[in-house]
This record gives C-alpha cells, sequence and structure tokens, in this order.
C-alpha cells in the first residue's frame, strides 16, 4: 500500500520537476530578448555556489514617488530602445500595451526591485563577469521573463572561454 | 541471568539459551551493517549536493538535470523492491528525497530563479512532505524538519523582511513547529504501530530542537532589556511557558532524565545570563571582584542543577520499584 502510494506521489513530484523545466526552457528558446543595463554594484548562495548580486540601472530610472506607498508589487512597461536596451515607460495600469512594449515584474521590499537579482556561474568564474553591463532577459507575451546571461559593453552576450593552459 | 544462574536457579544450558534469544550474536553484525549503509549513503549524497554546487559550466543543462532525475527515479525503483520495510528501501527514499533539493539548486543555477533560497526550501519541504508521510522512519522526518526550519529561517529573513519589533517572531514559530513535531511523537510513540517512533534519540534530538529557539530569545530579554522589542517579549514568554510544560510533561507524564537533564541545561542558562547581567551591574568598576564571584556562581548554579537531577533519578527508581 505504502510502496503505491510512493509511487504516485513520485509521479507527481518528477511531473512537477520537469514541468518547471518546460516552462522555463520555453521562455530561453523561444522568448524575445532584450538587454537591461546594470547598475555599478559578491557572495555565495547555499547548494548553489557562486553568484553575483545585480542591480539594474531601470530600478533607479523608474519614478517610484508614482506608485501607491503600500503597493508591494507590480509590473512596469518597458519598450526596447535601437540598441535592444529596455527603458522605463510607465508603471503598467489600465492602459494597453503598445508594440514592442513589455511587462516587467517587481517588487519594492527593499526600494524597487527586479528579480532575479543575482546571476550564478561556476566557482571561480567571476573574473569573467567582472565587466558585465547589461543583463540579456528572454521575455515571452505573458510577462514572464528569463535571466539568461550577462552581456558586455558591446551588448555581445559573455561566453566562458576556457584560457588556454 | 548470571545472577539466577549463579543462585543456582537455571542450568547452564539454559543461561546460554537465554542470553542467546535476549542478545542475538548476530545484533553487532545488523547494526554494524546499517551504521555503515547509513553512512556510506550520507557520504555519496554530500558528494552530488557538493559536486552541483559547484556550477559546471562545461555540462550543459540537459545533462545535468536528466542525471539527477534518472538518479531519482533510480532511488525510487530501489525504493519500491526493497520495500518500505526495510531500512534500504527507507534509505532510497530519503536519498531520492535529497536529490529532489538538489535537482531544484540545479534548476535555480540554469535558469538563474535568484539567490533567494528561501522558494527552494519551500518547494523541497512541500515535494517531500508526501514521501515523508508514508516512510515510517524517523531520519526522513527529521530530515524533512531540517528543511523545514531552514526555509522558515530563510523565508523570515528574504521573504518576510519583519521590522524591527518582530524579528525575534521567527523563534516562536520555530519552537511551535519542532514542538509541534515532538508532541506528536510523544502522542503516537504508545501505539504498538509505530515502533520505528521509540529510539530515544529522536526525542533527545527534538528536544534541543524545540529548547533552542525558546531558549535565545529569553536570554536575549534578560541580557538586554533596554533593545527589548515586543516580539522578543512575546518569544521569551512563549519559551519560559514551553520550557515549564515540557518541565511538567518529562518530570510527571513520560518520566525521561534525558530530556529533563536537557531542560536543565537550558535553565541553567538562563539563570547565569540574568546572574552575569546582574553582576556586571552591581561590579561594574571592580571587574576582577566581579568575574570572582561569576566563577562562584557558575559553580553554584550547576551544583544546584546536578543535585536536583540526582534527586530525580532516585525518585523515578522508587517509583519504578
Amino acid at each position: 500500500m505504502r510502496s503505491h502510494i510512493m509511487i504516485i506521489l513520485s509521479v507527481f513530484v518528477l511531473s512537477a520537476l520537469n514541468y518547471g523545466v518546460y516552462e522555463k526552457q520555453k521562455i530561453k528558446d523561444h522568448g524575445e530578448a532584450v538587454l537591461l543595463e546594470l547598475a555599478p554594484v559578491d557572495p555565495r548562495s547555499l547548494m548553489q555556489g557562486d553568484y553575483m548580486r545585480l542591480r539594474y540601472a531601470i530600478e533607479r530610472a523608474s519614478p517610484v514617488a508614482e506608485l501607491q506607498s503600500h503597493q508591494e508589487r507590480g509590473y512596469m512597461v518597458i519598450q526596447p530602445d535601437e540598441n535592444n536596451v529596455a527603458q522605463f515607460v510607465r508603471f503598467h495600469g489600465d492602459v494597453q500595451l503598445k508594440g514592442g512594449e513589455k511587462l516587467l515584474h517587481f517588487n519594492r521590499k527593499r526600494g524597487l526591485q527586479i528579480i532575479p537579482d543575482s546571476f550564478m556561474f561556476q566557482e571561480g568564474h567571476a573574473k569573467y563577469y567582472e565587466d558585465a553591463k547589461y543583463g540579456v532577459f528572454k521575455f515571452d507575451g505573458k510577462g514572464n521573463h528569463l535571466l539568461v546571461g550577462l552581456a558586455n559593453e558591446d551588448r555581445k552576450t559573455i561566453e566562458v572561454t576556457e584560457p588556454p593552459k | 541471568m548470571e545472577e539466577l544462574y549463579a543462585h543456582g536457579k537455571i542450568t547452564h544450558e539454559a543461561k546460554e539459551y537465554a542470553l542467546d534469544v535476549l542478545y542475538p550474536a548476530d545484533k553487532w553484525g545488523v547494526w554494524t551493517s546499517r551504521l555503515l549503509l547509513a553512512i556510506g549513503s550520507a557520504l555519496v549524497l554530500c558528494g552530488i549536493v557538493y559536486f552541483f554546487a559547484f556550477n559546471w559550466a562545461k555540462i550543459t543543462p540537459l545533462v545535468k538535470l536528466s542525471s539527477l532525475q534518472i538518479g531519482m527515479v533510480a532511488c525510487l525503483i530501489g525504493a519500491y523492491l526493497y520495500s518500505l520495510k526495510r531500512m534500504s528501501g527507507q534509505i532510497l527514499l530519503l536519498s531520492a528525497s535529497v536529490l529532489t533539493g538538489v535537482f531544484m539548486a540545479v534548476f535555480g543555477q540554469i535558469y538563474q530563479t535568484g539567490a533567494d533560497a528561501y522558494q527552494l526550501f519551500m518547494m523541497w519541504s512541500l515535494l517531500t512532505l508526501g514521501w515523508t508521510l508514508i516512510s515510517n522512519f524517523a531520519p526522513q522526518w527529521i530530515f524533512w524538519l531540517a528543511i523545514t526550519n531552514t526555509f522558515l529561517v530563510l523565508w523570515w529573513d528574504q521573504g518576510v523582511l519583519p521590522e524591527r519589533d518582530m524579528e525575534y517572531m521567527i523563534y516562536t514559530y520555530l519552537a511551535v513547529l519542532n514542538g509541534g513535531a515532538l508532541a506528536l511523537r510523544e502522542y503516537f510513540v504508545t501505539d504498538k504501530a509505530k515502533e520505528w517512533l521509540q529510539p530515544r534519540w529522536i526525542r533527545v534530538l527534538l528536544t534541543i530542537a524545540v529548547l533552542l529557539p525558546m531558549l535565545i530569545p529569553i536570554v536575549v530579554w534578560v541580557v538586554e532589556p533596554s533593545r527589548v522589542t515586543p516580539s522578543i517579549t512575546t518569544s521569551a514568554i512563549i519559551g519560559l511557558v514551553g520550557h515549564g510544560l515540557m518541565y511538567a510533561f518529562y518530570r510527571y507524564r513520560m518520566q525521561d532524565m534525558w530530556s529533563l537533564a536537557a531542560i536543565a541545561l537550558s535553565v541553567c542558562i538562563i539563570v547565569e545570563a540574568a546572574g552575569l547581567k546582574m553582576l556586571a551591574e552591581m561590579f561594574d568598576s571592580v571587574e576582577f571582584f566581579m568575574f570572582l564571584l561569576m566563577g562562584g556562581m557558575t559553580l553554584g548554579i550547576f551544583t544546584v542543577a546536578v543535585i536536583y537531577l540526582r534527586k530525580l533519578i532516585d525518585v523515578f527508581e522508587v517509583d519504578h520499584v
């Protein structure tokens, strides 16, 4: 009896995990890439290794005062400029999105903040990401986004290349 | 047995037979093999956790995620084949639970879900709850409690971001969670069908897990009255009541020296903290004298505790005779 319950639970757990992967992978494969400029700001996460704390320029550029003081989370509307770098347009309200505009989720726990506020990489690879200037995001049509990499000043995604030994 | 034999009440054969029934010759073998099984599994799992924590850039996401899932499925098939009635099956189920967490950690690395680990521990705790409920395996429960405690602490710190006034409420939550687990254990332990709850280390471990979150706010309350916030007061009062309840329970309901000793130690620390605070304020200028008195006071507090505990042992023995 317990074994059968275990199998049912296992199927549930594995499907939940794989559905999570499927959802993220869909955005990664088919999402639209937009760059978010990083604000100049390195620690270690439990079980996940090295990462870099990220702050985004758009967090500072947005007029936080326009928001109600009690509003803890919401969406802002962003528009990629000619370099595909996202610019703040307005906080999302009743106004419909125009062509090219995208929604970006934020919360306001420690000032206005965009999640993820971290980028994880292999231990010791911090040197490759030191000069990162942009976060490369993929957006789906429904307001979900995924950070897929960091980009340098020329807006090229940083690829880690092992130095020749 | 030895006594019966010495008094000539039983024959030599009877003594040998009785001892063999009481302490089977292969008992140490079973014990050793279980110990090695547990240590071996723990080391393998630690290895896997640290391997993936490194976040290897050269291993593709697909390989990482699928190898972990193959590991999980293998553990679960093993648990099914050995059945959950045997320790090998239970350890395999526990391994699958640990790998679930590793999978989510790797998922977070690949899709950059953010370094706020409380969501990871929340999902981990939720997903492994079902397996834990059916496991009938104390280490699986301890593991689940450890994850859930970690979730609460991280969630409080990263998710809730409490005001200074409320910071110490987390100790109440932890005490309630672990206290609930201890209460359930004591409630079900008399049930013959739940023999897996019997081992005493479960009670000792849970007692410590309840005492710690009750002790910390009390000590802060005693030592720094000027910085006390409502949450410190609340948690400290709940802690004091909790100490009283636990004492009453293990003194009068289920007599247990280990738990009483742990409670006594906890109370010693509280009294010690209060004494130090008082001495430090009274003899602010004559430090050498203060430290002398502190030494004497420490000796006194612990002597009283030990005398009291020894007395309790006598009382319990009289009760049992």
